[in-house]
């Protein structure tokens, strides 16, 4: 590594990082099963470790297949009730990591994404029950209303930045219990459903509901919406100028601001931008799936959204099959829930794992990448 | 056979991007006595410093301290054998008070807390041999600087360190606080220490040297005893660097339509220090008007103001005409001025980027690179590709010129991209900070001619380079800045030397700096 | 007035947790490593101790158990961010989903359930009774018949204000904190002060969710920290750098929680009492930002 063979970061070595990282992850998750599915109490040691194994492959098999197969009396057919249950739930974590890439391309940290999107859901129920009943147009202007209140809540932070200078880190963090806690208040107090026990909303209205693909999964066209704002996304950051100064930004803001690139207008832009994508991520789940408001406490799209703009590597197109990857093993583990004795918890050690290893700049490389870049270069200042 | 303490040989960095920022560096400093070590920005100064201090490891060479081999693995090494650094930026915790930034890391313990008894009794000791009063209890964010100074030079003498490095430790000092300094240097000499006094100020060095050694372009070229010092000598030693002849090709002269003008300029450091004061010149198209003087006093600045990046404390800037207030770097821009700054790595480019991008960052918005906020990628890559052609950026690597990633270009590379960006804006103004630092011989040529011919196209460039031949080759008209203030500005380069340009920027006369900084304090 | 009382001691008793965990996060801030990670930490201690204590039926196993858990989860945060270069707020985040699908995973394995622990018998940390002060009147029963770690975390106070500022270590710490270039002139290794500090942030953490499955209440149940490290976070913000502005800004969300149960007879809505602690927050960041871009401006 010496000379000018720095080491090369191109696609294909980011992409087959990511891959090593989740075959570890899947990896690390067959080990725990098996470790806790030993019986410690009774029977031999062999034994014990043979049933683990059959019990640990049984499980895996679930997890990694169920979201596409069942077996059909030992005939493996095609599941269409799981495969409508993980394309359903990749939808809000396609936003959100499309909200979470877009803010982490910009260099900084704005962690709001599930306040956002919880600030959405609400602002969008209001909208589902209230509004008159016009077909169309109501379902639009319910996804309006959640883009919109994303944004409300994502230009705090960004205000506080822009401003006053002040960190985004904690101010966004707060805003998730803000938005949380006062969503569930106006939820409450406004929209209650008085009829049912439990605490959620009135049904929404008919024409409010998402057209859905298969009535009786509830398949609705939420996909369609995602993969859309996807296209949109890559779009704004390959071919417009404002993606291309965003993307200068968030690689140096110093490079940025000399090129005459208002660097502090990016990022406040950039932020709202991703609150609003972020704002249609739950809005878009409760109108196309539920139905009516349910929700009493954050369902955490938000922080899944951070995995998948990091499993992605912030690129828009990756993020389709970053959330998707997700989606499928946590279909997969509930599944494995219902079946077997495995929790489907169990999804957040992996994703743990998964975001440690990929954040560890200097895991699987010769040497930390800051560092060599910086050993390369003399010291600039005192350069005397 | 005289009494070296520090031995140091054959010593070499070489970065592995190729950069060679000290070569074959031999240095030889006796005990007891004040060695000074001139040089300007980028003679390797600073890099032989952190090497004798621990903070870099040599590429090769050794070192001798006391007799025994020296190899400190890092400053905590360095101290433990007696070697302390004074840096030029200080190393002090703002919100700590004197006493506990002098003690920070040695603390006396009674059982597991600190003895603060016994710590104010170290600091007084110390103080009081040397003689150098000090505030205690005072935050170091409320001390002056050059309290602040005494508090890092106490720093190191508490730590029983004989060879005492200070790194350009009279910037930030007033004439008279300087005096004291000096004072305190020849008293810590009375007690045996010995110091390394890094400088590039020539008054200083006649005044208080015992040896001086010359460093330029990572080498010590030169070392003279005291009474031996020859002022021309050392200004040629220091400056002068024989490059093959270059021919310059210039045509016709200067319409002189002023583009650029200032009055008065200011601009002030924190605690209230001139870095630049009242000045005033034009730029006009068509010329080259060179820039000599000390970085870091001054030039650096001053280029900044006019590019936006720093904002002026009085004066006029006064752009095609018209007066201008807060100048940002997006309207300096617009206004038709590029800058090719001295940070080429951290500024001047995105290196995690590619090629491509660093190419178009500054002129995105153009027709007909964009539409309405498309980007047209047919002519942005068309573009792209006369420009690598045309400077010859990556040429061992063609195919995928434009999509290389910044930092796997060699800094030869980056630069000339820094360059062709910044020249195919079409800018009528081209402020230049040492543009061919660290380049090769055919590369540094090549930038120069290109200068030029923006010159001969009627562009006007401000070129700023620390390297006095270059200056005098291609400028038409040169200014000199010394101290913060324009000390000499010459119609023309015939006739001009090294040596005189020299005599203006290295502050030979002390007495003019004082009368300056008189006359600042009495306003 | 024995209402006041009341509120009073319960303030006292709802603001340990947060006392603990924000004296963690100060001095993780303090020496520049900011430690986001203790809700998660909270949790996993909290899980830790119910569970090892209703197996052993020793306090002390459950404690050194419960604490070790919290050290070794700021070590993966000590060991990823300082070694392998990873962000530490990416790493924190990871280690907080950890612990909100870890634990209820591994409460499954052990006991079978996935709600709460109920069904293991576990231990509480014993009250103590001050002597004398129980006498007096209104301010005995504030301040006595807490739990001890109550009284450890008032202690704490005291304890960590001044490791912070009179002994070597806390020295080095605000060093490293404030002019990373500074302690490493001295050579003090920057890397190995920030690991002490998130091992002591890890430390405090784990004793805040320790409190809550075994102080007051005997049974870990899910998510039962609910935000409380976040809240812990805000405490050590508002607090800035000293321990006991630390403590008055926990004491003030210990109230503010505490008043939400009793404003609920006077119809103020438990959600504003819940956000209460956030809101302030964010208000006081702007202010304080406010002020800072003022001095800013002012000097240039």
């Amino acid at each position: 590594m010496k000379g000018r063979k720095v080491k090369k970061i191109n696609i294909s070595n980011e992409l087959s990082k990511t891959l090593i990282v989740i075959l570890i992850a899947l990896l690390a998750g067959y080990i725990l099963i098996f470790l806790t599915g030993l019986d410690w109490k009774g029977g031999g040691f062999f034994q014990s470790v043979r049933t683990s194994f059959q019990q640990t492959g049984e499980a895996y098999e679930i997890f990694l297949s169920s979201p596409l197969f069942k077996l059909n009396r030992a005939i493996p057919e095609f599941n269409f009730k799981g495969f409508v249950q993980w394309i359903n739930q990749s939808v809000p974590i396609i936003l959100t990591g499309l909200a979470v890439s877009l803010v982490f391309s910009a260099g900084i940290f704005n962690l709001g994404a599930e306040g956002q999107m919880f600030a959405g859901a609400v602002g969008g129920t209001f909208t589902a029950i209230l509004f008159p009943a016009i077909p169309v147009i109501h379902a639009f202007m319910v996804i309006l209303t959640g883009i919109i209140c994303g944004m409300a809540v994502a230009a705090i932070p960004a205000s506080i930045k822009y401003k006053l200078r002040g960190s985004e880190i904690v101010s966004s963090l707060m805003m998730n219990y803000i938005a949380l806690y006062i969503g569930l208040l106006l939820i409450r107090t406004f929209l209650r459903d008085e009829i049912s026990g439990a605490l959620m909303s009135r049904k929404f209205r008919e024409t409010a509901r998402l057209f859905l693909l298969n009535e009786r999964y509830k398949w609705h066209i939420g996909i369609f919406i995602a993969i859309g704002v996807t296209m949109l996304i890559w779009f704004i950051m390959n071919k417009t100028t404002w993606g291309y100064k965003l993307r200068v930004t968030g690689a140096n803001k110093t490079f940025a601001n000399y090129s005459g690139i208002p660097s502090t207008r990016m990022v406040f832009q950039t932020q709202l931008l991703s609150g609003s994508i972020a704002g249609m991520a739950g809005i878009i789940v409760l109108a196309g799936y539920h139905g009516r408001f349910l929700w009493v406490n954050s369902p955490g799209y938000g922080w899944d959204g951070v995995i998948v703009a990091l499993v992605a590597g912030q690129k828009p197109l990756l993020v389709l099959p970053a959330a998707l990857f997700i989606s499928y093993i946590r279909v997969g583990a509930t599944t494995m829930g219902r079946y077997t004795e495995v929790s489907p918890e169990i999804i957040a050690i992996l994703q743990a794992i998964i975001i440690l290893l990929i954040t560890a700049k200097a895991f699987l490389a010769n040497r930390p990448l800051m560092e060599t870049v910086r050993s390369a270069m003399p010291a600039r200042r005192e350069d005397g | 056979m005289e009494n070296f303490l520090l031995r140091i040989q054959d010593i070499w960095k070489i970065y592995p991007n190729g950069i060679r920022a000290n070569k074959a560096v031999n240095l030889d400093i006796k005990s007891g006595g004040i060695h000074t070590l001139l040089g300007e920005n980028g003679a390797g100064k600073s890099t032989l410093m952190n090497i004798i201090f621990g903070l870099i490891r040599p590429t090769k060479g050794r070192m001798l301290f006391k007799g025994e081999s020296y190899t400190p693995e890092s400053s905590e090494d360095a101290i433990k054998k007696g070697v302390g650094m004074v840096h030029q930026h200080f190393r002090l915790v703002q919100s700590m008070t004197a006493l506990e930034n002098i003690t920070l890391g040695m603390e006396p313990l009674r059982g597991f807390i600190i003895d603060q008894k016994e710590q104010r009794k170290m600091v007084r000791e110390a103080t009081e041999s040397f003689n150098l009063p000090l505030p205690f209890d005072t935050r170091v964010k409320d001390l002056s600087l050059s309290l602040q100074q005494r508090v890092e030079i106490i720093k190191t003498l508490i730590r029983k360190t004989d060879l005492i490095i200070l790194d350009e430790p009279t910037g930030i000092l007033t004439p008279q606080e300087k005096r004291g300094f000096f004072h305190t240097l020849k008293r810590l000499r009375q007690h045996g220490k010995t110091i390394l006094f890094i400088t590039h100020k020539l008054s200083e060095v006649k005044e208080i040297s015992d040896t001086v050694s010359i460093m330029r372009d990572g080498t010590v070229k030169d070392s003279y005893d005291a009474e031996n010092i020859q002022t021309d000598e050392i200004i040629e030693s220091m400056l002068s660097e024989t490059k093959p002849s270059f021919t310059s090709l210039k045509t016709n002269d200067s319409t002189g339509e002023i583009l650029l003008k200032t009055e008065g300029l200011c601009y002030k450091i924190p605690p209230g220090r001139n870095r630049l004061e009242d000045i005033s010149f034009s730029l006009q198209e068509g010329e080259i008007l060179g820039l000599a003087g000390i970085s870091h006093e001054g030039p650096e600045d001053l280029i900044h103001l006019l590019f936006g990046l720093k904002q002026p404390d009085c004066g006029r800037l006064i752009l095609n005409g018209r007066p201008f207030r807060g100048l940002t770097p997006e309207a300096a821009r617009k206004a038709g001025i590029a800058l090719i700054p001295s940070d080429r790595i951290n500024m001047g480019s995105a290196i995690d980027l590619n090629l491509a991008d660093n190419l178009m960052s500054d002129k995105i918005d153009r027709a007909p690179f964009s539409r309405n906020g498309l980007i047209e990628a047919k002519p942005v890559r068309q573009f792209v590709q006369s420009i690598i052609q045309r400077y010859g950026i990556a040429a061992q690597n063609p195919n995928r010129s434009e999509k290389i990633l910044m930092r796997e270009l060699s800094g030869g590379n980056i630069q000339k991209a820094v360059v062709a960006r910044e020249i195919s804006s079409d800018a009528g103004i081209i402020l230049a900070e040492n543009p061919t630092r660290g380049m090769d011989v055919s590369s540094a040529d090549f930038i120069l001619n290109t200068l030029i011919d923006q010159r001969n196209k009627g562009k006007s460039v401000l070129f700023y380079s620390i390297d006095l031949t270059e200056l005098i080759r291609i400028s038409d008209r040169i200014m000199v800045l010394s101290g913060g203030r324009v000390v000499g500005l010459f119609n023309s380069s015939e006739g001009l030397t090294e040596g005189i340009l020299g005599r203006y920027m290295l502050d030979l006369n002390g007495d003019e700096r004082a009368k300056s900084e008189k006359n600042q304090h009495q306003q | 007035m024995a209402d006041m009382v009341d509120f009073l001691s319960t303030s006292l008793r709802v603001t340990t947790p947060i006392l603990l965990s924000a004296l963690g996060a100060l001095i993780a801030s303090s020496a520049g490593a900011t430690n986001i990670a203790l809700e998660g930490i909270m949790l996993f201690s909290a899980f830790v101790g119910a569970v090892v204590s209703g197996l052993t039926h020793s306090l002390i196993l459950s404690l050194l158990s419960a604490v070790s858990s919290g050290l070794i989860m700021t070590g993966i945060l000590a060991f990823f961010s300082l070694k392998l270069k990873a962000n530490i707020i990416m790493a924190a985040i990871a280690l907080n989903i950890f612990s909100s699908g870890g634990t209820i995973f591994f409460l499954n394995v052990i006991t079978g359930e996935k709600g709460s622990s109920a069904s293991i018998e576990s231990l509480v940390f014993p009250t103590l009774e001050i002597p004398l002060i129980n006498k007096i009147p209104g301010i005995g029963e504030i301040l006595s018949g807490h739990n001890i770690l109550t009284y450890f975390a008032l202690f704490s106070v005291i304890a960590v204000s001044f490791m912070l500022k009179r002994t070597p270590l806390g020295t080095k710490i605000r060093a490293v904190g404030e002019n990373k270039e500074a302690a490493e002139s001295v050579g003090i290794s920057v890397r190995k002060v920030k690991t002490v500090a998130l091992l002591l942030s890890g430390f405090y953490a784990s004793l805040g969710g320790v409190y809550l499955s075994m102080g007051y209440v005997s049974w870990f149940s899910r998510n039962m920290t609910s935000g409380r490290g976040w809240i812990a976070l805000a405490a050590q913000a508002l607090g800035g750098k000293s321990a006991y502005g630390v403590a008055i800004s926990s004491g003030v969300f210990g109230m503010s929680e505490s008043a939400s149960y009793s404003l609920k007879l006077l119809n103020i809505p438990g959600e504003l009492t819940q956000a209460f602690p956030f809101i302030i927050t964010v208000l006081m960041l702007i202010i304080v930002s406010f002020k800072k871009e003022r001095r800013f401006i002012g000097n240039s």
